[in-house]
C-alpha cells in the first residue's frame, strides 16, 4: 500500500525517464527554431554574397583595410613639449576641452641633480595649467628654472593599439574591437559606459567622456588615415617627433623610423604587443 | 506530467521564444560580420570630417603669405598650429589641393604672440638643445614677438643677438620699414649699414633700442646738446624716433664697414 502511494505522488524511474525525453525534445525543437530564426536571414542572403553596404575589402568605402598595417612612432629626442599635438587632437576629435580628458598627452620626465627618481608632470598638472592661463590652452611651465636639471625629456603618449588589446577582451558588449589594419576602435553607439576597459588598459589611454557617456580614446584619427591623411597630431607636429605610417610599406615613415632608430615599446612585458614605438626614452618611462 | 511542471515548461518555452525573437529583432544586422562587433560602426567612425587641413588648402586664399611661409624656416609649422582649425563643416572633397576650400572658412587670427610663440620657444627643462629658445622674462620686455619677428618666416640669430628684419621680411613691419627710409639721412655720418666710417661718430647697428630712443629724445629736448644731432632730432616725430631706433637696433652686430 505504501509502495503504490509512493508511485503515485513521487516521480519514479519510469516517469523520470519519460519526462527527460520530453524535455530533450522540447529543447531540441526550441533550439532548432531559434537556429532557423537566427541563421534564416544570413542563409537567405547567401546567394547574393555580403551585404551591399559593405565592400568586400571592409566596411569603409574606397579604403581596403586588409592592405594596411598602421603603426606609430614617437621620437622623444625631438619632442619639444609644445603640446600642439594635444590641442590639435582635442579639436580634431571633439574631446571635451577640460584639463583632464585627453586622447593624447605629453609627459615630462625631469631628473634633478642628486635625485635618482624622475619627477613627472604633464599638461594636466596644476602648475602647468596655471602657466597656460586658460583651460583651453596647454603649456609646460618653467617650474625647474631655479633647479639644476641633470636630464629631462618629453614623452608624448597615446593609445598603443595593441596586438592583444586587454580593453577589447573585457568589453562585455562588443563595443570595442581591433580592425584588420591594426587600429582599436570604440563603437560609441554600442558602448554602455561601464568603464571596464578604462581600468583594463595598462597605459591609461582611455578616458570616460562625460558628454557622450561613453568611453573614448585615440583612433589614430581613423577618419583621416582612411582618407590618406596623417593623424592630426602628426600633421601639426613641427619637429617630426610623431611618426605615422604603414608597416606593410618598407618606405613609409614609420618603417624607416623603426629601421633607423633603437626603438622600444612601453610595458613590453605585459604581452599586449603595443604598436607605438619610442625612441629616446629610459626604462623608467612606462 | 504534474501540473506545476507543465506550467514551468510552458513558461520556459515562452521565455526562450521571446529571447530568440528579441535577439533577432534588436541585434544590429552588421554585428558579427567581421568579428564580435558592429561592422557598421567602422564606417561611422571613418566618416567624420577632418578639421586640420594640409597648408596647400590655404595657398589659393593666402597666396602671398603662403609664399613667404613656404620659403622660411617656419614652414614646418602648419597653418592651423597658430590659426585654429577652420571647423568641421568642411567636406572631404575640399581636402585635395586642386579643389579650393570654401572661401567662408577664413583662418582666424591668433591672439597674444607672447603666449603663443613661447609654447615652442621658451627655455624650459626638457626642451632639446636644437630648438631655438629664449628666456621669456629677459627677452625684450613685454613687447609682442611679432613686433620684431615675422611669424610666417622668422629670422633668428643663433647667438641670441637681435634679429635682422631685412627687406620686407621683418614683421610688425610698418615701423621698421619706415625707420629704414628715415635712416637714409643717418647714413651720411653713421654709415649705410649703421657702422660709421668716422672715428668720432658712433656705430648705430645693433645699438640697444631704448638707448637710441632716449638719446634722440634728449637731443630733441636739448637735454643733450649737439648742434648736428639736435637739429636732426628736432625734425623728428616720436613715431619717427621709435621707428628709426627699431631699425638700427635690429641691424646685425659685429658688421664690418
Amino acid at each position: 500500500m505504501s509502495e503504490s502511494k509512493i508511485a503515485k505522488d513521487q516521480l519514479g524511474r519510469r516517469g523520470f525517464m519519460s519526462l527527460l525525453g520530453k524535455m530533450c525534445a522540447t529543447t531540441a525543437v526550441c533550439s532548432s527554431v531559434a537556429a532557423v530564426a537566427l541563421e534564416g536571414g544570413a542563409a537567405a542572403a547567401k546567394p547574393a554574397p555580403a551585404k551591399p553596404e559593405f565592400p568586400a575589402a571592409g566596411p569603409v568605402p574606397d579604403y581596403d583595410w586588409t592592405k594596411h598595417r598602421w603603426a606609430f612612432g614617437v621620437d622623444a629626442e625631438r619632442c619639444i613639449g609644445c603640446l600642439r599635438c594635444v590641442e590639435a587632437c582635442k579639436v580634431e576629435n571633439k574631446v571635451p576641452f577640460n584639463p583632464n580628458d585627453f586622447r593624447t598627452w605629453v609627459e615630462r620626465y625631469v631628473y634633478l641633480d642628486g635625485e635618482d627618481k624622475a619627477r613627472v608632470d604633464s599638461q594636466s598638472d596644476p602648475v602647468n595649467i596655471a602657466a597656460a592661463q586658460s583651460p583651453q590652452d596647454y603649456r609646460f611651465s618653467n617650474r625647474y628654472r631655479d633647479q639644476k636639471v641633470k636630464k629631462a625629456f618629453f614623452v608624448p603618449k597615446l593609445c598603443n593599439h595593441c596586438e592583444n588589446p586587454p580593453c577589447v577582451q573585457v568589453c562585455p558588449v562588443g563595443a570595442t574591437y581591433k580592425t584588420p589594419d591594426g587600429v582599436v576602435l570604440i563603437d560609441e553607439k554600442y558602448c554602455i559606459g561601464c568603464r571596464y576597459c578604462v581600468q583594463a588598459c595598462p597605459y591609461g589611454a582611455r578616458y570616460f567622456n562625460e558628454e557622450t557617456q561613453t568611453t573614448d580614446k585615440c583612433t589614430w584619427c581613423y577618419h583621416r588615415i582612411t582618407k590618406g591623411l596623417k593623424p592630426a597630431c602628426v600633421e601639426v607636429c613641427p619637429v617630426n617627433a610623431r611618426i605615422f605610417g604603414d608597416l606593410n610599406d618598407p618606405a613609409s615613415d614609420i618603417s624607416v623610423f623603426i629601421r633607423t632608430h633603437r626603438v622600444n615599446v612601453l610595458k613590453a612585458w605585459t604581452g599586449n604587443g603595443p604598436h607605438v614605438f619610442y625612441n629616446g626614452i629610459d626604462g623608467e618611462v612606462s | 506530467m504534474p501540473k506545476h511542471i507543465r506550467w514551468l515548461m510552458t513558461l520556459l518555452v515562452i521565455f526562450a521564444v521571446l529571447f530568440m525573437g528579441g535577439k533577432f529583432i534588436f541585434h544590429p544586422k552588421s554585428f558579427g560580420m567581421y568579428g564580435h562587433y558592429r561592422a557598421a560602426s567602422v564606417g561611422e567612425i571613418a566618416a567624420a570630417n577632418p578639421a586640420y587641413l594640409n597648408p596647400s588648402a590655404f595657398s589659393a586664399d593666402y597666396p602671398k603669405v603662403y609664399e613667404t611661409w613656404s620659403a622660411g624656416i617656419h614652414n614646418v609649422v602648419k597653418c592651423q598650429v597658430c590659426h585654429r582649425p577652420v571647423g568641421n563643416s568642411l567636406n572631404t572633397a575640399s581636402l585635395s589641393a586642386d579643389t579650393p576650400h570654401p572661401a567662408t572658412t577664413a583662418l582666424p587670427m591668433p591672439g597674444d604672440s607672447r603666449r603663443l610663440c613661447v609654447k615652442c620657444h621658451e627655455k624650459i627643462a626638457g626642451r632639446p638643445e636644437y630648438m631655438r629658445q629664449i628666456e621669456v622674462a629677459s627677452h625684450y620686455g613685454e613687447r609682442q614677438c611679432t613686433a620684431c619677428h615675422n611669424p610666417h618666416s622668422p629670422l633668428y640669430s643663433p647667438a641670441g643677438e637681435p634679429v635682422t628684419p631685412a627687406g620686407g621680411a621683418g614683421a610688425g613691419t610698418a615701423d621698421i620699414a619706415a625707420g629704414k627710409k628715415l635712416a637714409a639721412t643717418c647714413a651720411a655720418c653713421h654709415g649705410p649699414v649703421g657702422v660709421s666710417a668716422i672715428a668720432t661718430f658712433p656705430n648705430l647697428a645693433c645699438q640697444k633700442q631704448p638707448y637710441l630712443i632716449a638719446a634722440l629724445t634728449d637731443y630733441q629736448g636739448g637735454k643733450r646738446a649737439n648742434p648736428v644731432m639736435g637739429g636732426i632730432a628736432k625734425g623728428m616725430s616720436t613715431a619717427d624716433i621709435e621707428n628709426v631706433a627699431a631699425y638700427f637696433s635690429g641691424l646685425p652686430c659685429g658688421q664690418k664697414l
